[in-house]
């Protein structure tokens, strides 16, 4: 290769970097929001977020695309969140269906929720199983396909409809039934 | 409720999912169908509460301006000025290099050796990783020179990398020793959860701590620095 075409791929390498850094930092936001509709915890969501984003930015390569960023970013948040919760200390290697029991241990959390109505709602989505509020945040929240969220979950599509339907009327139930209890929200939990 | 219309149809038809003979036949049947029609309104109502309730929860603030005020502020002009700068320095570096077919190596070496700065992360406290960093460190600084700049980032449970009783603490003090450049970063965020926890991190007096690790990388990503993840 020339010495001229080396320093132009120089150049659009670190073009290239800039635009991935420019379009990684207007994300914040949004992943925040969704590892805040996850977790219920604006600490541990801080923390995934920067996980995700130091992620993201030593897998950057592997995006063809930055149209499909929200996407890919989605999935790294996904595999982070169960890697941390797999490797949480008390539950080691814990499955899916078992992180869903963080979310009923009695646990004060005023500060989180404000409005008494919210607070109802985001206990009943404490309540859903994982599976079930992570398909229903990206699709109502994260406006994903249901193509993208099989893609996001690597789950077949089949299944992410379902989980959808399930998790909805789950929804439903609880708020119609309002059993919650305020200060039976709680955070997911890293130790 | 009409038994054409599955549940699943109902829940993809809200979300947009279906096509658009599928949304037809679901909106013929909601005309005969009051059931039906009540229930896509509340699922509607159902999937709007949830975007509202989790679209507006206030971002915690980061504290640094952000990175796309910095990424162009030089004017595109003034960049492609440059640009043709080095590809016409690099056309005249090639002319002069002699016999090799105006490709060389070493005019390359020479025009990156003032862009040599390296990010090293870390975000373990496995101990075989903390020295492959230092290693790693060690190599880049010494084969770098006096151009090379190393930053030492460290994150979640690689803070423990600065402990002052970490057992890589002595090859640590030696590089920071013998290189004057080489700067270590720790997450404020990681040290603030690690107090939270009440876990003792006792860190070099060497070590900054007054940003989020992501915010430390991000900007010297921008300013051209290259990655290495331990």
């Amino acid at each position: 290769m020339k010495f001229s075409s080396k320093v132009a791929d120089l150049f659009c390498e670190s073009q290239e970097r800039r635009r991935f850094n420019a379009a990684l930092e207007n994300k914040y936001d949004r992943l925040y929001r969704l590892a805040y509709a996850w977790s219920h915890h604006p600490a541990m969501a801080q923390d995934l977020v920067q996980e995700t984003m130091l992620k993201a930015l030593e897998k950057r390569k592997d995006l063809s695309n930055l149209e499909h960023l929200d996407a890919w970013l989605s999935k790294i948040m996904r595999n982070q969140f169960l890697d941390n919760m797999r490797f949480n200390r008390r539950w080691e290697w814990a499955e899916e269906s078992e992180i869903d029991q963080h979310f009923s241990v009695d646990c004060s959390e005023s500060e989180m929720i404000k409005k008494q109505s919210q607070d109802a709602f985001y206990q009943a989505m404490a309540k859903l199983p994982f599976d079930q509020r992570e398909v229903i945040v990206l699709a109502d929240l994260q406006g994903f396909s249901y193509q993208e969220i099989s893609d996001i979950t690597s789950t077949p599509i089949g299944t992410v409809m379902s989980r959808i339907s399930r998790g909805r009327e789950k929804l439903r139930s609880l708020l119609q039934h309002s059993d919650v209890q305020r200060d039976k929200v709680v955070p997911l939990r890293r130790n | 409720m009409g038994k054409s219309v599955q549940t699943y149809q109902i829940h993809a038809y809200i979300d947009g999912q279906l096509s658009r003979d599928e949304c037809f036949e679901i909106e013929e049947a909601m005309q005969f169908d009051s059931e039906l029609q009540d229930e896509i309104c509340h699922l509607r109502a159902l999937k709007s509460q949830v975007k509202s309730a989790y679209a507006d929860i206030p971002v915690p603030e980061r504290d640094r301006k952000p990175v796309s005020k910095r990424v162009w502020s030089i004017p595109k002009t003034a960049a492609a000025s440059l640009f043709l700068g080095v590809v016409m320095g690099a056309g005249m570096l090639s002319l002069f290099s002699g016999q090799n077919g105006g490709v060389s190596q070493q005019p390359l070496a020479m025009a990156q050796a003032d862009q040599q700065k390296y990010i090293v992360h870390l975000d373990s406290d496995d101990l075989k990783k903390q020295a492959e960093a230092l290693d790693e460190i060690e190599t880049l600084l010494k084969d770098g020179g006096p151009n090379v700049k190393v930053d030492f980032i460290s994150n979640y449970k690689g803070i423990k990398m600065f402990d002052v009783n970490n057992p890589n603490h002595d090859q640590l003090e030696k590089l920071l020793g013998q290189y004057d450049n080489l700067t270590l970063y720790a997450c404020k965020r990681a040290l603030e959860r690690a107090m939270q926890r009440g876990e003792k991190v006792n860190v070099i007096p060497q070590v900054r701590h007054d940003k989020p690790a992501i915010d430390a990388v991000v900007e010297r990503l921008n300013e051209g620095w290259k990655y290495i993840k331990i």
